[in-house]
């Protein structure tokens, strides 16, 4: 049964996450090598706009980068992969979706829990 | 001056020196590729195969004879490869410091017309240029798939074809582009080999950029032609140096004075701290006179600071103060300053540690084959088989500075009686930067007077104590404009090595000038250096914490707007972007590795200091005990061993299935296993052939293992264990299990983190995820069943069971997975087996 839903949303500027971009070792703590293998700007600061929502939706301490993948689906939809050490029992299902323009990403994360 | 010639042998081209180098020292090492967890080390042979498999690479991209790349990446062994593989090809190779500005780059590639740019991903600059970039980090992730076919023996590359086009400065004025030669290149090699004194125990860290000539044929070609090795760090940070001199066994650096000034400080500060700079002044005093055997053991405890292996250093690029050559000859370091120019391959002339080869403070005698006359007004040329053809493209420059076989160098330089050239200075008006980097004023002032309200400006190198400071004077047409914001704009625009540092505005509506309308420099030089002199601008930036800086740094405010009390969300406006930026400069330059979990609504500075204080602390702790490794050590372990199994196979019985592991044979692995019990560990050592076993280690529970120092013990001594953080520090089990893996032992890891409390396999934590493709090996998987039903948590004696041990095949991970998806697919290939 339903019993609520959880909303997270963020937004970031994307020049930022350029300059992130000169740091292996700051883009280390952040992306998957999976999602690092398409180096493009905009792409890194969406997945880097849908993980806060995310960790805002589902209440995560906020150094979870690694705990969550972003895959994209073949017809672009981006979807959520969470590590087995988020517990999940109470997370009915998620849902996200990302947007760019004027140079920023906007991204928001819903959860909907049950008991 | 041929007195102990090694080598008579010419090479004939880069092909001949590399083939003869590498077949000459086959298996010792050559490169030590620092990762951030593993080092890797290639030998000769492998040099060679990497090269014949890098021909064939750009084979692939269908590079000919005569075509042209840039390179422009940091310094590694395959930067190494792919300048080899394009010199056997006859691919001319246009090296570009990282540093160039995006102008700049442009400018080059419109004179040079490279079919490909090899970049790093991590370049800034690479997202502005658009054509034909290959990232570098790519052309290594291919490498290994490409055949390595043997390449004939015989090519047609002869002496005289351009190897390297090289610009001589990072000017953003038209790029005067050196052209280099195979025999250039070579016969400076050949001097070398004559002149300096390396063996193959020789060990270096490379730390100037390979764009740079003094680095390519001195830290790269010269020292491996003599079988000597080279370190590679994956990033040149002074605390990956520091690191490096004091792990890997370096004894010999080749690199340009602001690096041997900065060591000096960090010496100087170690030793203020500890109230002893005053007495180690007067010991360096009183030990002149010393051989250096002697002062070395004077000056160990100094040294091993900084390394104690550290013999000599080579030093280049630009002149080094007589202070700073004494402070390291004082420590028993020698320092041999060496002279040349990139239009030079780039060796003049260079100190000897041949006793009568050398003299202090000069750069030495002319290296052999190379002819050094003075001009009537002492300006210093060269001629030789090193000097250059000439510059790309550019005539003009060319006859200004090639005159009759003779190489004008632009330098005033003066021969003792005994014939060792000393350096005095630059003729024209070109500032050496303290980085050695050559800036000249003519550029940086072109850049300048395209803003608007500047009518004209002269930029001078102006000495402040042991620095240059680039300074730009300037007469305004509107009075109103900031200096700041002209010096905003004009950075901009510029190399990193040119920025203007300050702006000064000149006093007078028009500079001091000749007949002719040229700006008298001389004078505005003089003036400016008097007045400096007297407002004597306190240089408060070296007593502030590194910490601060950073915080400053990343906060994007003033030092001095950073306390102690500063909170990080509140007075700082440090966001989650912000936080990570601090936390990837606090890792890259104090090497602390901290989440970023602790910082919320209220932390401040001081918060962040005790996590580093803390950090350290453990650090301080982390360095595994070698005695594990001795042999009676190893007889002990297998001895131990043996008791356990005679004693465990009282109540039990162990089989093993699936893959059989002595088919394996590729170095080290990780071993992962589910974790039913205190038996899994020994029945797992147990079925792995003797050959392995004793190069196995476990990870054991930081926490719970080694939490008591008897438990700790004795892992250590049965199982050659050590300790994995299972709560968060990640990054410490990763060094740990690196450094094992590092010399040749394979490591069992229990992903679950703790046993089982109910028989079911658990989770497997995520870091495991992390583990596979960091550390590179192969993972072999591998499923316990029964040790539950003997020995389960909470219970102490064993009951009667049969164990079976399954054995997954290997599995090798791309560079490209996540590491979640990496943990479920371990955690599944082990539920299945």
């Amino acid at each position: 049964m339903i019993t609520g839903v959880n909303v997270g949303c963020d937004v970031v500027k994307i020049s930022r996450i350029e300059k992130m971009m000169q740091s292996e070792t700051a883009l280390k703590k952040v992306f998957h090598p999976s999602e690092l293998s398409r180096f493009d700007t905009e792409h890194l600061a969406g997945i880097f706009a849908v993980k806060e929502a995310a960790f805002k939706a589902l209440g995560l301490a906020s150094d979870s980068w690694l705990l969550i993948e972003v895959k994209y689906q073949s017809f672009g939809k981006p979807e959520l992969i969470l590590a087995k050490e988020i517990k999940t029992a109470k997370i009915h299902s998620m849902d996200c979706s990302i947007s760019h323009d004027g140079g920023l990403a906007f991204a928001v994360v819903t959860v909907l829990n049950e008991k | 001056m041929s007195k102990g010639v090694k080598q008579t042998k010419l090479f004939r081209n880069i092909q001949d020196y590399l083939y003869s180098t590498c077949k000459k020292y086959t298996t010792r090492t050559v490169f030590i590729e620092k990762q951030k967890y593993r080092t890797k080390i290639w030998t000769f042979n492998d040099l060679w195969d990497k090269t014949t498999q890098a021909v064939n690479y750009i084979d692939e991209k269908n590079l000919s004879k005569g075509d042209k790349i840039i390179i422009s990446a940091p310094n590694s062994p395959y930067w190494a490869t792919l300048f080899f593989a394009c010199a056997i090809k006859g691919v001319i190779v246009v090296p570009l410091d990282m540093n160039s500005s995006v102008d700049f780059i442009k400018k080059a590639i419109s004179l040079i017309e490279p079919k490909f740019i090899f970049f790093s991903k991590f370049m800034p600059q690479a997202k502005e240029i658009s054509s034909d970039v290959i990232y570098i980090e790519d052309f290594k992730a291919e490498l290994p798939t490409v055949p390595d076919t043997k390449l004939a023996r015989a090519n047609d590359i002869k002496p005289d074809d351009t190897l390297l086009i090289v610009f001589s400065s990072g000017s953003t004025g038209d790029p005067k582009g050196v052209i280099l030669t195979h025999k250039n290149i070579c016969s400076n090699i050949h001097s070398l080999m004559e002149y300096m004194i390396i063996y193959p125990t020789h060990r270096s860290v490379s730390i100037v950029p390979l764009s740079h000539m003094l680095e390519l044929t001195c830290g790269l070609m010269a020292l491996i032609s003599m079988g000597a090795s080279v370190v590679y760090l994956p990033a040149v940070k002074p605390r990956a140096i520091s690191e490096a001199l004091q792990k890997d066994g370096v004894n010999i650096i080749i690199a340009v004075p602001a690096f041997l000034q900065l060591f000096r400080n960090a010496v100087m500060r170690g030793l203020e701290q500890k109230g002893l700079a005053k007495v180690f002044q007067k010991s360096l005093y009183l030990s002149k006179p010393l051989p250096k055997s002697v002062k070395r053991v004077i000056s160990r405890v100094v040294r091993s600071k900084i390394g104690k292996n550290l013999t000599e250093m080579y030093v280049g690029g630009a002149r080094i103060d007589e202070s700073l050559e004494e402070f390291w000859n004082g420590l028993g370091i020698s320092v041999y300053q060496g002279y040349g120019l990139t239009e030079a391959s780039p060796i003049v002339a260079v100190d000897s540690p041949k006793p009568k080869l050398s003299r202090a403070f000069t750069v030495g005698k002319p290296i052999p084959g190379v002819k050094v006359k003075l001009a009537d007004d002492g300006e210093i040329m060269v001629s030789g088989p090193n000097v250059s053809s000439g510059y790309y493209r550019n005539p003009k420059a060319t006859n200004e500075t090639f005159r009759k076989g003779w190489l004008m160098t632009g330098d005033i330089g003066r021969f003792d009686d005994d014939g060792f050239l000393s350096i005095i200075g630059r003729k024209k008006s070109m500032i050496i930067g303290p980085s050695g980097m050559n800036v000249y004023p003519e550029d940086i002032e072109r850049t300048i007077r395209e803003h608007n309200d500047i009518k004209e400006a002269v930029v001078l190198g102006i000495e402040k104590g042991n620095d240059v400071v680039i300074t730009a004077v300037i007469t305004l047409s509107d009075k109103k404009t900031k200096p700041g914001d002209i010096i905003l704009n004009t950075n901009e625009h510029l190399a990193s090595h040119q920025r203007v540092q300050e702006v000064i505005i000149w006093p007078d509506d028009d500079f001091p000038r000749t007949p002719t309308r040229k700006i008298i420099r001389g004078d505005v030089h003089k003036h400016i250096s008097a007045n400096k002199s007297s407002s004597g601008k306190a240089n408060d930036t070296r007593n502030g914490k590194q910490l601060y800086k950073i915080i400053a740094q990343v906060a994007n405010k003033p030092v001095s707007k950073i306390t102690s009390r500063s909170t990080f969300v509140n007075d700082l406006g440090m966001d989650s972007v912000k936080r990570l930026e601090l936390m990837a400069k606090i890792e890259d330059e104090l090497g602390v590795v901290l989440s970023d979990s602790f910082v919320n609504q209220n932390s401040c500075v001081a918060d962040l200091e005790k996590q580093i204080k803390l950090f350290k602390g453990m650090a301080k702790k982390k360095g595994q005990p070698n005695w594990p490794d001795y042999k009676t050590a190893v007889y002990f372990r297998l001895l131990l061993q043996y008791v356990l199994f005679i004693l465990s196979r009282s109540f039990q019985k162990v089989e093993v299935e699936g893959y059989d592991i002595k088919q394996f044979d590729g170095g080290p692995v990780i071993f992962i296993a589910n974790h039913q019990s205190h038996l899994d560990a020994p029945d797992i050592i147990k079925v792995l052939p003797r050959k392995v076993r004793t190069k196995t280690s476990v990870a054991a529970a930081k926490d719970y293992i080694f939490g008591n120092r008897a438990t700790g013990l004795l892992a250590r001594m049965t199982f050659n264990a050590f300790p994995i953080d299972r709560h968060g520090n990640i990054d410490e089990s990763l060094t740990n299990i690196g450094k094992f893996l590092d010399k040749g032992n394979s490591v069992l890891i229990f992903p679950e983190g703790r046993r089982t409390r109910t028989g079911e396999m658990q989770e497997f934590k995520h870091a495991i995820g992390v583990v596979a493709p960091e550390m590179g090996v192969p993972i072999i998987p591998i499923k316990i069943s029964g040790n539950y039903d003997i020995l389960p948590r909470k219970q102490h004696l064993p009951k009667r069971g049969k164990t079976t041990i399954t054995i997954g095949e290997p599995i090798i991970f791309d560079d490209d997975s996540s590491y979640i998806s990496i943990t479920d697919k371990l955690e599944e290939t082990i539920r299945k087996l």
